[in-house]
């Protein structure tokens, strides 16, 4: 018998057991032998009852009763799951279901019922094993006690029986809640379930199922899942999975949606919002299924297959053109807004094949992981170019269908070793490769489906490749004198070619239409290196101290060009951008009741462009240099003066400034430095967590947000500045009735005001509303089942939609969940 | 509505106000209670008790033993007077039934990738954000914090691809833009002509967990693109972008309108983005 020092399978030190079997009870034979072996047996039979006569007195006695399994030794091994339950199981030995507990563990059979003296599981916890340590180890607990082993040893010699008494937490076990809605919504239906998920309507659902089982002491199966038909939101999640074996993960989740289908509003035109007149929709799916091997020793491997797709209409901000000559306080000029709702067909698609695999070996954490990627899209945009007045529909459109079809294979590596306790290392790389094929159409339509006068581009071929390379290294070091250091660096470079061949053709197909081939390409090669670190220092009672910073250098060479009939181009620029992120503040926690934490944030992101060639200058290649740079506090207050009361204060100050430099054009601008544009915020939150009786339970928070963003062009009057505030409150009260029984209510509210006053002269684009929610409701538990009932109240205004988008709702929750057992 | 009109009009003037009356009838309640309390704090798991961060090292080094790296630890003060509010379990709840019965997937413990109230608790901002009326549906449980963010790692964005162990993969810092690239791929897909706008991120122009406006824009109106693409103003008056004379482009309507610059995330056809 030895003692093994072994690597957890986490990289954990443990002391595993390596006792290979019991010493077996001397059994005689009785039989008539000769002197001399007799004598020899004698000899040992005597040093065998003497060694365990010589145990029998270091252990405590068996007690002497019957014992309960349940009442009596479970609680005892409790103590032990933590190490020796079903998850990573120190030296492979199990206490947590009698066959596992009687298979013993990789240096055999601990419990040997009937005989608690030679038990090794007895001799470990008594501290009297040759070689292993006392279990539980001097870090993981006290001792267990004289009672308790002799406990112990009665429930082995009483045959080791494993009743658990119904208490099972690994039993058999599921639950269903099929649910009820009913909501009633007057004004803006659509705006309603874009804002909540939902569609109104009296319909039913499963709120939530559940199925556990444990199919033998190693293995579990689980399914879980929701379905709710009217939103097409579904999800089903299965796995079944041996402890050190391996798992089956596979499932399906879905949901749906909702968009609003009116546009913008400009109330000076007739009507003032235009809409759809259709639901808009989208449903966002995956399912997936994936194969694990999670062999004791061996590499982890895992297998899967997933299809992730978006399928369906969603509204975009593209808005169309709407137009009046009929302002009063214009009457000489055509004015044009565009407030007219798009919307886009999406059908898109991605199936993944997965391959991961971890090991650890020798203290290195190795984990690969391998993607294949085939991803499909087509859209179709309508966006309206024209309207008539009392008409409905757009009178003309464009219409832009796309595809894009995508392989791409991505593999990931990553090492981790702990060198020393104080020094941890991980390193990672990454490839990937991706090409990709293009399709574009854009025609000019009427109302009728008919093309009429206007762009007709369509590609013949667009293909695209990309690469990356990824290295990544990073450290941590320390504590050493309460300071701990971690840094990592991380270097990609990537490039990309496309090419397309097009025809931008324009006119009319059933007259003339004018041809305008060309070749377009553009390509870049970018190498990004980024550092990352941060120094904390903890020897402060109760403080941390910390500075951290991320830097960023970016070379990016790009080259564009266009060739063919039409306007051409050449553009070759290079470009480098520096990036800096400082942070420097302190948390401390100096009382049960006060915790703070503070930091003052620096960012900035400067950009020089270089074009080394440009040959028609002015669009889009104008900007010279490019600056960010944005400060940034942040503070949090947690103050809990009584145990029923937690407040928490947060405040955020954020100023950030956009500078730019651009070409002088010709009898245009001088060109040169400005300040492009600003934005700054205000962020106040407070929370409220208590319970001032004994059936009472209140949380509330409260935010204030007020920002203001100004571009340079601000003194345009069609441009006002954008700003305004947000305010927001959620409150909830619980009120427990009786044990089974509880009352919640709920009130959110949020209003916004970003309002704008540009109509004489631009489209107003700020939003204006107010947000009530007020929810109450009762649950009563019963012995297998659940009941709650809820009420719900909704009411949203826009004024700034001129009420077009405003709803009031009401809404009836009836759910009743069930249990077995 | 009159009424709430009134009642958020004097809010706006006073926020400082609101946040006193609040903190006040905080201190009315308490001084009125009289009954038995309850802690309220970290998240509960009814009948758990707090064991420390030394037991969650046995099962769960993978992640352990990179936490110093992750801007959570900053909150991890050694043996604070409220250790259950600073270790592991300040966010995934007591774990001693957790411990007591072996471990194992979402048993007895708090995962705050399906209950993102762990993280809300702390993170009272983007709660405020999840509830405006454009926001990642989170809240309503068809996301999880976890899908785009990286609680243990250095980086708190994902640095990579979920594996189907559910641990961490890849690299130690993140991509630029590829947490949205999980589901966005229409708007990360390569193309002949970029926005430039990518390569500082997607969060450039997105508020990432909710907004007032629609697809969660930090504005809703040209000064979002102005920022960037604005330049000196022309004598007479005009707005230029480049060499193109704007003003009457601008007074229509948002920059991404129909027939101007429509492809924002990109172009296969036109450097300028139109189509």
């Amino acid at each position: 018998m030895h003692l093994n020092d072994t690597e957890g399978r986490e990289g954990s030190k443990v002391r595993n057991w390596s006792v290979p079997h019991p010493h077996p009870p001397f059994q005689g034979e009785g039989t008539a032998l000769a002197f001399n072996l007799r004598l020899v047996c004698g000899l040992v039979l005597w040093i065998c009852c003497g060694i365990v006569a010589a145990q029998e007195g270091q252990l405590a006695p068996a007690a002497q009763r019957q014992i309960d399994f349940a009442k009596d030794v479970k609680p005892i091994f409790a103590r032990c799951l933590q190490c020796h339950g079903p998850e990573k199981p120190k030296s492979g030995f199990r206490l947590d279901s009698r066959e596992a507990a009687l298979a013993g563990g990789e240096n055999g059979k601990a419990i040997i019922p009937g005989d608690s003296t030679n038990s090794i599981l007895i001799q470990v916890v008594a501290g009297i094993h040759d070689t292993i340590e006392r279990m539980p180890p001097k870090d993981k607990g006290d001792p267990l006690t004289t009672n308790e082993i002799a406990i112990l040893r009665a429930w082995i010699d009483q045959g080791a029986k494993w009743e658990e008494a119904g208490t099972g937490a690994l039993a058999r076990k599921a639950s269903a809640a099929p649910a009820w809605r009913w909501i009633g919504v007057s004004g803006d239906e659509q705006k309603f379930r874009e804002h909540f998920w939902m569609h109104e309507g009296l319909h039913a659902g499963l709120d939530s199922f559940l199925m556990e089982d444990r199919l033998s002491p190693d293995a579990r199966i689980r399914v879980e899942g929701r379905y709710w038909p009217v939103d097409e939101d579904l999800r089903v999640a299965l796995r079944y999975e041996r402890t050190d074996v391996g798992f089956i993960a596979a499932g399906v989740d879905q949901f749906k949606k909702y968009y609003d289908d009116s546009g913008g509003f400009f109330g000076a035109f007739t009507p003032a919002v235009f809409e759809l007149d259709r639901e808009l929709s989208m449903r966002n799916g995956k399912a997936w299924i994936d194969f694990g091997l999670t062999l004791p020793d061996w590499p982890k491997v895992a297998v899967g297959y997933e299809y992730q797709y978006r399928e369906g209409t969603k509204s975009t901000l593209q808005w169309g053109t709407a137009r009046t000559t009929t302002l009063p306080q214009l009457p000489d000029v055509s004015v044009q807004r565009n407030i007219y709702p798009a919307f886009k067909d999406v059908d898109e698609s991605v199936q993944i094949v997965k391959l991961d695999l971890n090991h650890e070996f020798a203290g290195v954490y190795a984990e690969d992981n391998f993607r294949a990627e085939f991803y499909d899209l087509k859209t179709r945009r309508q966006n309206a170019i024209s309207i008539t007045q009392g008409v409905p529909g757009p009178t003309s459109s464009t219409i832009m269908d796309e595809g894009h079809s995508q392989f791409q294979a991505v593999n990931a590596l990553r090492v981790e070793k702990e060198i020393r306790p104080w020094w941890f290392v991980s390193g990672g790389y990454l490839y990937s490769k991706a090409d990709a094929d293009a399709t574009f159409r854009q025609s000019t339509v009427h109302a009728t489906g008919l093309p009429i006068a206007g762009d007709f581009w369509r590609s013949r071929a667009i293909v695209m490749e990309q690469n990356s390379v990824l290295l990544n290294g990073n450290t941590q070091l320390g504590p050493w004198e309460g300071l701990t250091l971690n840094a990592g660096i991380q270097s990609e470079y990537q490039r990309q070619e496309g090419v397309g061949r097009v025809s931008l053709d324009t006119g009319n197909p059933a007259t003339f239409l004018l041809l305008q081939p060309a070749t377009l390409s553009a390509n870049f090669d970018k190498n990004t290196l980024r550092e990352s670190a941060e120094l904390r220092f903890s020897g402060i009672p109760y403080t941390t101290l910390f500075t951290s910073a991320r830097l960023e250098q970016e070379a990016l060479g790009n080259y564009e060009d266009r060739v063919g009939t039409g306007i051409n181009f050449v553009r070759d620029t290079d470009s480098e951008t520096f990036g800096n992120d400082w942070r420097i503040g302190l948390y401390s926690s100096p009382f049960r009741t006060i915790s703070v934490g503070a930091h003052y944030r620096q960012r900035d992101r400067n950009t020089e462009y270089d074009d080394r060639r440009d040959t028609t200058p002015g669009y889009p290649a104008f900007i010279r240099e490019r600056g960010v740079n944005s400060d940034e506090v942040e503070a949090k207050l947690t103050w809990r003066p009584l145990s029923w009361l937690k407040t928490t204060l947060t405040y955020q100050w954020v100023d950030t400034d956009f500078d730019s430099k651009t070409d002088a054009i010709t009898n245009a601008t001088p060109g040169g430095a400005l300040r492009a544009g600003s934005f700054n915020a205000d962020v106040y939150g407070l929370n409220l967590m208590l319970t001032p009786f004994s059936r009472w339970y209140f949380s509330g928070t409260f935010n204030y947000y007020d920002s203001r963003a100004v571009s340079a062009d601000n003194g345009l009057a069609a441009i006002a500045p954008y700003r305004g505030d947000i305010y927001s409150l959620l409150a909830s009260a619980t009120y427990t009735l009786g044990t089974n029984t509880d009352l919640t209510a709920s009130y959110n509210f949020s209003t916004a005001d970003y309002s704008q006053d540009n109509s004489a002269a631009g489209l107003p684009l700020g939003i204006n509303y107010d947000w009530h929610t007020v929810q109450a409701g009762v649950g009563r538990r019963f012995r297998h089942a659940a009941v709650n009932l809820q009420y719900a109240f909704y009411r949203y205004a826009e004024p700034t939609s001129g009420g077009f988008n405003d709803y009031t709702a009401h809404a009836v929750f009836a759910t009743m969940t069930l249990r077995w057992p | 509505m009159e009424g709430s009109r009134l009642v958020v009009c004097s809010l706006r003037g006073a926020p400082a106000i609101v946040l006193a009356c609040m903190a006040l009838a905080g201190v009315v309640l308490v001084s009125c209670s009289n009954l038995q309390r309850a802690v309220v704090s970290v998240p509960t798991i009814e009948g758990a008790t707090f064991v420390g961060n030394a037991s969650c090292v046995d099962c769960h080094s993978n992640y352990t033993r990179i936490f110093p790296s992750s801007p959570h630890a900053r909150i991890h003060v050694a043996n604070a007077p409220r250790a259950e509010a600073t270790g592991c379990e300040s966010c995934h709840g007591p774990a001693s039934l957790h411990v007591q019965a072996g471990g194992g997937r979402g048993r007895f413990i708090i995962n705050p990738g399906r209950e993102p109230q762990a993280c809300l608790n702390c993170h009272l901002e983007v709660h405020a954000q999840f509830q405006l009326p454009h926001h990642h549906p989170v809240l309503e449980q068809r996301m999880n914090c976890v899908q785009c963010h990286d609680p243990h790692g250095a980086d708190i964005f994902k640095a990579s691809h979920r594996t189907a162990f559910g641990a961490r993969a890849s690299t130690g810092l993140a991509r630029l833009n590829e947490t949205c690239a999980q589901c966005h791929r229409e708007q990360a897909k390569p193309v002949i002509y970029e926005h430039e706008a990518l390569r500082d991120g997607c969060t450039v122009c997105h508020h990432p967990h909710g907004s007032v406006a629609d697809k969660m824009l930090m504005q809703r109106d040209n000064n979002l693109c102005l920022r960037c693409h604005a330049q000196v103003h022309a004598i007479n008056g005009e707005l230029f972008i480049g060499d193109v004379p704007h003003t009457t482009f601008v007074s229509r309507g948002a920059c991404w309108s129909a027939g101007c610059h429509t492809a924002i995330h990109g172009s296969n056809i036109d450097r300028a983005l139109r189509h």
